[in-house]
């Protein structure tokens, strides 16, 4: 198909020596600096979102909070004296029945990728005569994996499975009890309850008070400690894009009349960080685009002043309008196709070089060893790097091709 | 002249160039092309020759008249049709060869079989290479065409005007920017294929010299056809150049006996 305006442009291209390859290395930086844009932007984003969202799950199903009930509607002997404060009851435990039907509906649903039980409440830890504050957190733990990122983020032992007498404690914990895997523990409840339990593993979830404070353990002796029966305190889940959360949590508010809370809610400033960092990003990539767009058009413009003999001629010949006018714009595809080759194979060589070199200070970020730039290259970000410029260099060519396929060809032989 | 012969009939055909004041380039112009004719269009510079060219050869429309070639009207066709009408039926040579300078001397020549089909059938291939192979360009198939010397360079822009095998050559002074020896080349091999091929050829120069070389000689002043006859009934002080000048054989065969 096309082989005529195909050969021409071809030509055209093949021949333009440095203003082709000028034009092409212009709109190829713009691609690159696309490629870098995005993939440092995404890697800082995966990073962030999974230091401060992997130890957590991003939609909380927990009962609603019980109203205060005023001492003025209280039954009361006339004429006794009334406290007109009112104050929350956070000192009572309220938990959540029926919860494996609610778990079944929820896991269910669309995008969710995990959900899974807790019963949690506050108690301490002792090792002989050290003893800390601590969350007991029960969980399913085959369940739990799917719901908060922790399973690589255990420094010593495995998350799941999980037996009865063993608990999972942080990195901050352990030091401070000074005990390794197999040793034991004392947990307490605030409701007085006590087992003893042995360390199977230690995580490092990279929040102090986390790493310091949660005990987990598997969801009966939780149970047990806090007093619960068979209830639950919070059911957790996970969705395959966190974005999708709310939405998420608008479809469970429609089955129950527990309180649901997204991530959303509770990390408002955070969420604003992201927008706010994918807008500077886009931002940058449009005016990237908007450059090359400019660059290619202004020289497609001066490649048909340069042309407007040839393309008199051909149309003498019989090359019609749309034929004179497909031959710019496949140059304009040829310049957008070159460019996207070239800038994609040289930002992903660059990307995927910088992502992968330690940062001398060394540390972690988002769970992994910290590189230089935390960058993360991903083969979306090169296709739609390639695919910009593949549309820049068609629509930087739109107003060219039609200005040749306009020219008069008894005009440019005149002057020519 | 029986009417079966008319190739190509411009009856009553005006131009007028409108930029700010009128200009008139054609008044009138009525002139019928018949097959085989080869034809020499003289005239003074502005007399409306090339703009007379122009519309014959469907680049340009007239202000009013009409023109056909093969019964077909330009007035009636569109853009497209006019195209087409160009590429299958109509070949130009210009004073300037023109070729496309990012290819061959073959790739040149093939262009308007290219334009049509995309890929030019064997058998156009095969008669480009005959009609190149006659004007000597058989060796320098493959050079690039900035490397080709003006004669030779106008020698494939003859070539590439009858690839298509048109009914109708228009040539705008093809010899105006040769040296005489090539000049001499150039017009002898028009005149061959004229005879070979059986396009009819429109010559414009402003030489009458050159003009004697034709069948027939149409005279063109101030946009109008003043005289219209065949060389050979010209008396032959018309084309006889003075002795030592003419880059031609300036007397046709028939008015040499």
């Amino acid at each position: 198909m096309w082989r005529f305006e195909r050969g021409v442009a071809w030509r055209h291209f093949s021949t333009g020596g440095s203003q082709t390859a000028l034009t092409v290395a212009a709109v190829a930086v713009a691609v690159l600096l696309i490629i870098f844009i995005s993939s440092l932007i995404n890697g800082l984003q995966i990073g962030l979102i999974e230091d401060i969202l992997g130890g957590s799950s991003l939609v909380t199903v927990t009962p609603p909070e019980r109203e205060p009930r005023p001492l003025w509607e209280a039954e009361l002997d006339p004429g006794m004296p009334v406290v007109a404060k009112v104050d929350s009851a956070y000192q009572q435990q309220s938990s959540i029945e029926q919860w494996q039907e609610l778990i079944e509906i929820i896991e269910g649903m669309p995008n969710v990728t995990g959900v899974g039980a807790r019963a949690t409440g506050g108690g301490f830890v002792a090792r002989g005569a050290r003893t800390i504050s601590a969350a007991i957190i029960g969980v399913q733990p085959e369940r739990e994996v799917k719901v908060i990122n922790i399973a690589r983020r255990m420094a010593q032992g495995e998350f799941s499975p999980l037996d009865r007498e063993g608990v999972i404690i942080g990195v901050k914990m352990a030091e401070e009890l000074r005990v390794q895997l197999g040793d034991r523990i004392r947990v307490t409840s605030n409701e007085g309850q006590t087992g003893t339990f042995f360390v199977r593993g230690v995580f490092d979830l990279g929040l102090p008070d986390a790493n310091e404070r949660w005990v987990f353990m598997q969801l009966r002796p939780a149970q047990g400690l806090l007093e619960l029966g068979n209830d639950v305190t919070e059911i957790n889940l996970r969705t395959d894009d966190i974005y999708r959360a709310d939405a998420a949590a608008d479809e469970i508010r429609k089955y129950t009349r527990l309180d649901v809370k997204s991530w959303t809610v509770e990390n408002r400033a955070f969420l604003d960080g992201l927008q706010g960092q994918s807008r500077t990003s886009n931002t940058i990539v449009g005016i990237s685009i908007l450059a090359s767009l400019f660059a290619v058009a202004g020289v497609m413009l001066v490649f048909v002043a340069q042309k407007s003999r040839d393309i008199g001629i051909l149309k003498t010949m019989g090359a019609t309008r749309r034929q004179v006018s497909r031959i710019f714009l496949l140059e304009g595809l040829g310049f957008g196709l070159a460019a996207g080759t070239l800038g994609g194979a040289l930002g992903t060589a660059g990307a995927l070089i910088i992502q992968n070199t330690p940062r001398p200070g060394g540390g972690t970020f988002g769970g992994k060893p910290a590189t230089v730039v935390p960058m993360q290259w991903e083969p979306s970000i090169l296709i739609a790097a390639i695919v910009a410029a593949i549309i820049v260099g068609v629509l930087a060519s739109v107003l060219p091709a039609r200005r040749a396929a306009a020219l008069d060809p008894v005009e440019v032989i005149r002057s020519a | 002249m029986p009417e079966a012969e008319a190739l190509l009939v411009a009856s009553d055909v005006h131009k007028i160039y409108r930029n700010g004041a009128e200009t008139v380039a054609l008044r009138g112009v009525n002139l019928t092309i018949r097959r085989r004719d080869f034809v020499a269009l003289v005239g003074q510079s502005g007399s409306g020759k090339t703009t007379l060219l122009n519309l014959l050869g469907a680049l340009d429309q007239a202000t009013s008249g009409s023109i056909s070639l093969d019964g077909r009207d330009y007035g009636r066709l569109s853009d497209d049709e006019l195209a087409e009408l160009r590429r299958q039926r109509i070949g130009f040579v210009f004073q300037f060869h023109y070729l496309l300078n990012e290819f061959t001397v073959l790739e040149n020549a093939l262009m308007p079989l290219i334009v049509g089909r995309g890929t030019p059938l064997r058998e156009g291939r095969d008669y480009v290479l005959s009609l190149l192979d006659r004007v000597g360009m058989t060796p320098l198939l493959h050079k690039p065409a900035t490397q080709l010397s003006g004669g030779q360079a106008q020698r494939v822009a003859v070539v590439r005007a009858l690839v298509n095998k048109p009914s109708l050559i228009l040539a705008d002074e093809p010899t105006g920017n040769l040296d005489t020896d090539n000049g001499r080349q150039v017009f002898e091999i028009m005149r061959e294929l004229n005879r070979d091929v059986g396009s009819a050829f429109v010559l414009v120069t402003h030489d009458d010299r050159l003009a004697c070389q034709t069948d027939r000689l149409v005279r063109i002043q101030d946009g109008g056809i003043v005289q219209d006859v065949p060389t050979s009934e010209l008396p032959n002080f018309e084309c006889q150049a003075p002795a030592g000048q003419c880059p031609f054989q300036v007397m046709p065969e028939s008015a040499k006996s």
